[in-house]
């Protein structure tokens, strides 16, 4: 799809759309059942600066663990979270996955 | 291996990897779930790196020389108890000690001491000695 300028492929106009989602449930002070909504705004300021610095080429792999670490802040309070993005992405890295 | 099936294994290496690296930092080397590094963080590392490379190297000794040594618990089994005092019994296996206590066959005795001021009832076992006026205070402190 086309943006002016930008192009987004599929994944990336459903992560828009996601965002957005989120942003109402800020604004319309919705609950998310079981997420903390606080937790998920960190991730994904976190995820969008990674998205953005990643090649194409990683997604899937990214996506996987992107899934985890959300399924994650169920049960982590938020500075082990924060620990678990950042080593996960080290070990990522470090086995030569993304 | 293709290389869809190589990727997947080292995700999910990854992942575990991450858990157990998150779990083990948040508990020694962090103090309660925040950003604060633990004072004591350094003897906590050392006692985990420790316990966890007893719990790799032990059971390893022990495979290799199971028919030389025995452990305290098979020594403990293997000797016989013996009688202390009526209801009390124990057995020794140099480093390992076992009590039992049958309670319905020990038959205790009471009496009346003061400590610090109060007068209090102490119960011990019939035919042992009378624990010392300073372990008596030290208890009930």
């Amino acid at each position: 799809m086309k943006l002016g300028p930008f192009y987004f492929d599929t994944k990336e106009v459903f992560l828009v759309i996601l965002i957005a989602f989120l942003g109402a449930t800020f604004y319309f002070q919705w609950n998310i059942p079981y997420f903390d909504e606080q937790k998920l705004l960190l991730l994904t300021v976190l995820i969008l600066l990674i998205k953005g610095l990643l090649p194409a080429i990683h997604n899937e792999s990214f996506m996987v663990f992107v899934l985890l670490t959300v399924f994650m802040s169920l049960y982590l309070e938020l500075f082990p979270l924060l620990l678990f993005f950042f080593i996960g992405l080290g070990f990522f890295k470090l086995l030569r996955i993304i | 291996m293709s290389m869809k099936k190589k990727l997947f294994v080292k995700v999910m290496l990854a992942l575990v990897a991450t858990l157990f690296t998150v779990q083990f930092l948040s508990k020694s080397v962090f103090l309660g779930n925040g950003p604060q590094i633990r004072p004591d963080a350094g003897s906590a590392v050392t006692m985990v790196l420790s316990g966890f490379i007893d719990s790799v190297t032990i059971p390893l000794a022990r495979l290799f020389n199971a028919s030389s040594t025995t452990s305290a618990d098979q020594k403990l089994a293997n000797s016989e108890l013996k009688k202390i005092t009526t209801g009390v019994y124990a057995k020794d296996a140099g480093n390992a000690t076992y009590i039992e206590l049958r309670e319905g066959e020990v038959v205790w005795r009471e009496y009346e001491t003061t400590v610090d001021g109060k007068k209090v009832t102490v119960k011990i076992v019939d035919g042992t000695n009378a624990p010392s006026q300073t372990a008596l205070e030290n208890f009930l402190k």
